[in-house]
């Protein structure tokens, strides 16, 4: 393959074995362990520690560019005298039948440029342009991949033979090289990925933590030491780190490690810390990993900082919580004549009855016996004054929602003793169908009352719109739902719904009444999907009327 | 005349005020029948005795207007006293246009139930006394020939009895016998008072 002409006296004491394989010995052992940094700057050393003693002129080892693959980038060279070294940027078209070999994977050495085959006439051209006497050309390749690159020797001051010896030598110095790039690439590649998944964390608020169980060790990324508070060069404890909880979570997040650590269940939990910066909530989660006989011996996480999502979550709470008591006061409004009402019998009755007293007393013998059973019943019916103020101020509180042990047909009582004489006065009959023995359901009593309320009024109103005369029947059934809760069903003899009504019914302002606000059924669909319940509308089988169903899930169920 | 004691019906779905109504009503000396079921009023109601209703409005068996309807229907003119726990104006009015004879509303004051209850009653003590006499005329004119009500007519117009001979083409002493008659079985003094028992009962002059 490599024409041998006559060997000069440098080469023959470089290409002695011995020396060249302490030299190659030297120069892989200086790109052992050495930072991915300063493998270019090795490379160059070596190429002229090589070069100098074989008087090879000009040294380049150049790579396709990742960005284009058309360009050739010379990234380390050797130049014997800074005067011969190339000015024109390498051109893939300067050299298409040397890029071919390299493609390829086939080395070449030429002692002139007249040894070049009669296809590489441009090649030949181009090493006339730049004085190129003799030539060697190694692709490189890292580990069985297609060649990234080429490493050649050229001499410009004389012609010179490239013996198989020296080729093969100058083949290891190849190689060499080539381990070096391919692992300052892949260490330049993890730099970048950890690079990138440190940009991700910080641009996401993650952090990542690992839990050492045995040697109680609490390691995070750099990041959460500032965020919690921990000292820079401080040993986090798991204690440590329990203490960066906010108190309030403190126990539940330590019951959640042990859970998991215990097998139990996976880790995962959401809580709050303290920061410097402020209080910040997060969702945690967790890997447990085990030694062969099962014991946890680490836990892996990570943690999202989801204050943002909390924050909007309360915010749409309070919101709800105020459109809730707007509503409930606009019901209010509604039922305030039915209210006066209801306070007005009680005051009827204990002011005639007074005055009845009144009038005993002032004769000439007082039934004595009389008055009393009157006082008697005026205190009974004070005592039902009182209560109907108190139901009115239950339905007003503006309060936060107070999940308890509930009997829905105690609610639905309780509305319609509220609602009576709207119900009355609107001539409406009502029918209540409680079955027995129902389970409590984990609801907000004044919620609950609010959305029957609501129900109620609207079936009225849809009755009072187009329910034929004798035909202003409200029936209200309470029993267990298909899906294990408890269901209750308002139905009315209205007109019923058209299609769109049913698909729309529960939408924020969408309304049949010509003053409605509209938000009375889409209030309820939030107070219900609240208590993990369902509500919904349908036409009656046997028109006319609608029939609203919701239904709630049992207290037990839902701990 | 029927002299029986007035008796003074309270009518009001709430148990409770229907008793205290009825206990004041009883302290202030009248004899009182409660109901708290309107239909059962209806049932047991006796259209001769005297006395007043008084009625609360809203009630879901029947509200108060109804009641007041099948009064009508049964031509029973016992007098109304509402009681609503509400001023609900158009209400008032229509109750009051189909003859109430008062409109309160709850809590009621002593004084204006008391009063209203009284008025009530002296109404239809009053309409009572009338309707009998209307009836007592009415008696009296069952017993005229017809002769004697044609003649009757005519004196009530103020003819003299020449004018309505030749208008009935009669003799003038047969109209004076007639006359007389009438006069007697009318148990009228005069024919002024002729003309206005005629009028009480409903004959129009000819």
């Amino acid at each position: 393959m490599l024409k041998t002409k006559q060997t000069s006296r440098l080469a023959d004491r470089v290409e002695s074995r011995l020396e060249f394989e302490t030299l190659l010995s030297d120069l892989s052992s200086r790109f052992i362990n050495l930072p991915a940094g300063e493998i270019d700057r090795e490379i160059e050393y070596s190429l002229r520690s090589v070069c100098e003693p074989l008087g090879i002129d000009l040294a380049v080892l150049w790579q396709w560019s990742v960005a284009s693959p058309r360009v050739i980038r010379p990234t380390h060279a050797y130049c014997a005298d800074e005067s011969l070294r190339p000015s024109e940027p390498m051109r893939e078209e300067h050299y298409p039948w040397s890029v071919q070999q390299v493609l390829a994977g086939r080395m070449f050495a030429i002692s002139s440029p007249e040894e070049l085959p009669a296809e590489a006439a441009v090649d030949r051209e181009t090493c006339r342009l730049f004085g190129i006497r003799s030539a060697l050309c190694i692709p490189l390749s890292f580990g069985g991949e297609p060649p990234v690159g080429a490493l050649g020797f050229n001499t410009l001051r004389a012609e010179r033979d490239w013996p198989d010896a020296l080729v093969k030598r100058l083949g290891l110095v190849a190689q060499v090289f080539t381990n070096a790039l391919a692992r300052k690439r892949h260490d330049l590649a993890l730099q970048e990925s950890e690079e990138r998944l440190s940009l991700a964390i910080k641009a996401a608020s993650i952090e990542i933590w690992v839990r050492d169980v045995e040697r109680d060790e609490f390691w995070a990324s750099p990041e959460t030491h500032a965020l919690r508070g921990y000292g820079d060069s401080e040993p986090v404890t798991f204690a440590r780190f329990l203490s960066s909880v906010h108190t309030d979570d403190r126990e539940r997040v330590r019951a959640a490690h042990e859970a998991s650590l215990a097998g139990k269940r996976e880790y995962e939990i959401e809580y709050r810390f303290l920061s410097p910066g402020g209080g910040r909530w997060v969702s945690s989660r967790g890997v447990v990993e085990r030694d062969a006989a099962g014991n946890a011996v680490r836990v892996r996480g990570a943690s999202l900082d989801i204050t943002a999502r909390k924050t909007a979550e309360a915010e749409l709470l309070q919101q709800r919580n105020a459109l809730a008591h707007l509503s409930r006061v606009t019901m209010v409004g509604e039922l305030s004549g039915s209210l006066a009402h209801e306070l007005n019998q009680p005051l009827t009755a204990i002011l005639s009855n007074a005055q009845a007293a009144q009038r005993h007393l002032a004769g000439p013998a007082p039934d004595l016996v009389e008055v009393q059973e009157i006082l008697k019943d005026i205190v009974a019916e004070d005592k039902r004054a009182g209560e109907v103020i108190r139901r009115l101020r239950v339905l007003l509180r503006k309060g936060e929602v107070n999940l308890q042990p509930l009997d829905l047909s105690e609610i639905v009582e309780d509305v319609l003793k509220i609602m009576r004489s709207d119900l009355v006065n609107q001539g409406v009959a009502v029918t209540i169908d409680a079955a027995a023995g129902l389970p409590a359901v984990a609801g907000d009593r004044v919620q609950l009352q609010q959305v029957l309320l609501n129900l109620v009024l609207n079936a009225c109103d849809a009755m009072a719109g187009g329910a034929a005369a004798g035909e202003h029947r409200l029936a209200v059934r309470v029993g267990r739902d298909e899906a294990g809760g408890v269901r209750v069903s308002v139905a009315d003899r209205g007109p019923g719904m058209t299609p769109e009504g049913l698909a729309r019914v529960f939408e924020p302002f969408f309304t049949t009444k010509p003053h409605g606000l509209g938000l009375g059924l889409a209030v309820c669909r939030t107070i219900i999907e609240a208590h993990g319940g369902r509500i919904w509308a349908e036409n009656n089988p046997e028109a006319p009327g609608a029939t609203f169903h919701f239904s709630i899930p049992v207290a037990a169920e839902r701990a | 005349m029927n002299e029986r004691a007035p008796t003074v019906y309270a009518v009001d779905d709430e148990p409770a005020t229907l008793k205290a109504i009825a206990r004041l009503l009883r302290a202030d000396g009248w004899s009182v029948a409660a109901f708290a079921s309107p239909r059962e009023f209806l049932e047991k109601l006796d259209p001769a005795a005297p006395g007043c209703l008084v009625l609360d409005l809203s009630m879901p068996e029947m509200t108060g207007l109804e009641v007041q309807q099948a009064l009508d229907a049964r031509r029973c003119a016992l007098p109304v006293v509402f009681l609503t726990g509400r001023a609900d104006v158009p209400t008032s009015v229509k109750a009051m246009k189909r003859g109430a004879a008062d409109f309160l509303t709850k809590p009621v004051d002593e004084e204006d139930l008391l009063a209203a209850v009284r008025r009530a009653v002296e109404k239809d003590a009053a309409a009572r006394a009338d309707r009998a006499e209307v009836a007592a005329i009415g008696a009296r004119l069952a017993t005229l020939t017809l002769r004697e009500r044609e003649v009757l007519a005519h004196v009530i117009s103020g003819k003299l009895n020449k004018q309505i001979a030749a208008e009935l083409g009669t003799a003038e002493k047969t109209i004076k016998v007639h006359r007389g008659r009438v006069m007697e079985k009318m148990k009228a003094a005069s024919v002024a008072d002729l003309v206005r028992l005629a009028q009480r009962a409903g004959v129009r002059p000819a």
